[in-house]
């Protein structure tokens, strides 16, 4: 590679060059010349030291920003009701069949808040003496909450709307999936509610 | 850079630097805009030859506002300006978040940084006489600027809610308030109230965020207009 500095020709002007510095003329080399100006090596540099902070900003400033988006959802056991009939300040999730409101209460820290308690809704069904469904409480369109419209045997949502059976399945509207439930286990007599998962479409 | 352009096809002086081949989108920009020779005449002006490594200094200080800029943007996606929380959320920024330290280290160094490289412009500039005839306006402006930066910084400190800035603000609000006559009114007017409290840190944050900076840009685009306009004054 040939390498020809010419930062002295470009300060005298165009006129002053010599027709040598014009057409250099490698004889040794038939390799492609590469031209390299003073003006141009400081561009150059500037540029990649312009590049490197801007790049080293970016990190600095946009790290946070997607780094604490980042978090996952909170799958700690949280009760939800009493199976056994017995009293409590939990709802009564003794009958069969039924389908029953309920709130699932999570202590959450939510980024510099003090851990605070944060409830979602749920709908829970007694399927059997050993068998629960805890349905979210969200259409799978677009997360608005549903109701239960007992005397229909159906959940209506009314944003857009979007209709589910007993079952948890779509029966009308533009839900994509069928209701999505929390894992679910039974301890001392009081139903809990682990980990959400999203019905297959 | 610039490695296949010939001898022969070398541009003039003044439009060499943009005036290169930039590819298709920079041509198709040109055509439209018409941006080559303007940019040029702003890119390859020329500098007198006494020009030196002093004279940098006002150049890093607007480096060092960008960097406050753009950490500050990304910091106020994270700061709560209110008591109950602004603590919280700054130890939060400095402990938990990922570079959140790093994020605020960056525009605490630069602030600092920033005042003294904008005492060193004004004492280079106060030094070589650079102020006179026909510079008094961009000398003024100069103030005008160091003012709000100075103001950048005492709002700034509050900010952390912490015991040292409560207590410095306490401090410059009441010298604020040892102003003859109108003291008193200024102070309040600071404080958003008889006591220093939430309405105090909300202003503070509001001047920080929303007024200097764009007084600050405003004045930087007229210092560095008359700066190109008048050209960098020749050393006494």
């Amino acid at each position: 590679m040939h390498v020809v500095i010419r930062g002295q020709a470009d300060q005298a002007g165009a006129a002053d060059r010599g027709p040598a510095d014009d057409h250099p003329h490698d004889v040794l080399s038939a390799a492609p010349e590469v031209r390299v100006t003073r003006r141009g090596l400081l561009v150059l540099t500037a540029g990649l030291a312009g590049g490197a902070i801007v790049t080293a900003l970016g990190v600095a400033g946009l790290t946070p920003i997607v780094a604490s988006s980042a978090g996952a959802r909170s799958v700690s056991w949280a009760p939800v009701g009493r199976i056994d009939g017995r009293t409590s300040s939990l709802p009564d999730l003794s009958a069969h069949g039924m389908v029953v409101a309920a709130d699932i209460t999570r202590v959450v820290t939510d980024a510099y808040l003090p851990p605070a308690k944060h409830t979602t809704p749920v709908f829970v069904v007694r399927d059997g003496h050993a068998g629960f469904t805890i349905f979210d409480a969200r259409c799978t369109h677009l997360g608005c909450p549903l109701s239960w419209d007992a005397a229909g045997q159906r959940f209506f949502c009314g944003c857009h709307g979007g209709v589910f059976d007993a079952a948890g399945n779509v029966t009308a509207g533009p839900p994509p999936r069928p209701l999505d439930r929390y894992d679910w286990k039974v301890d001392g007599g009081v139903l809990y509610a682990g980990a959400l998962h999203e019905a297959a479409t | 850079m610039n490695s296949t352009t010939g001898p022969a096809a070398e541009p003039s002086a003044g439009t060499e630097l943009a005036g290169r081949r930039r590819g298709r989108l920079w041509s198709a920009l040109d055509e439209r805009l018409h941006i080559r020779r303007p940019l040029a005449a702003v890119l390859n002006k020329p500098l007198p030859e006494s020009i030196r490594w002093y004279h940098c200094f006002g150049g890093m200080a607007f480096f060092a506002f960008v960097v406050l800029a753009v950490t500050g943007v990304a910091l106020a996606f994270f700061y709560v300006p209110s008591p109950d929380h602004a603590r919280a959320s700054v130890a939060w920024i400095d402990g938990s978040l990922p570079l959140g330290a790093l994020l605020r280290n960056l525009h605490r160094w630069s602030a600092y940084t920033m005042i003294v490289l904008v005492v060193c412009h004004m004492l280079r500039v106060f030094l070589q006489g650079a102020y006179r005839k026909p510079r008094e306006l961009n000398w003024i402006v100069g103030l005008v600027m160091l003012l709000v930066v100075l103001s950048f910084a005492f709002t700034g400190y509050l900010l952390p809610w912490d015991q040292k800035g409560y207590w410095a603000t306490n401090v410059g609000v009441n010298i604020a308030g040892s102003v003859p006559w109108l003291g008193p009114h200024l102070a309040t007017l600071l404080r958003g109230g008889p006591e220093l409290g939430a309405l105090t840190l909300l202003r503070f944050y509001a001047v920080h965020v929303f007024v200097l900076p764009a007084v600050l840009v405003v004045g930087l685009v007229l210092h560095f207009a008359m700066v190109r306009r008048q050209g960098i004054a020749e050393p006494l």
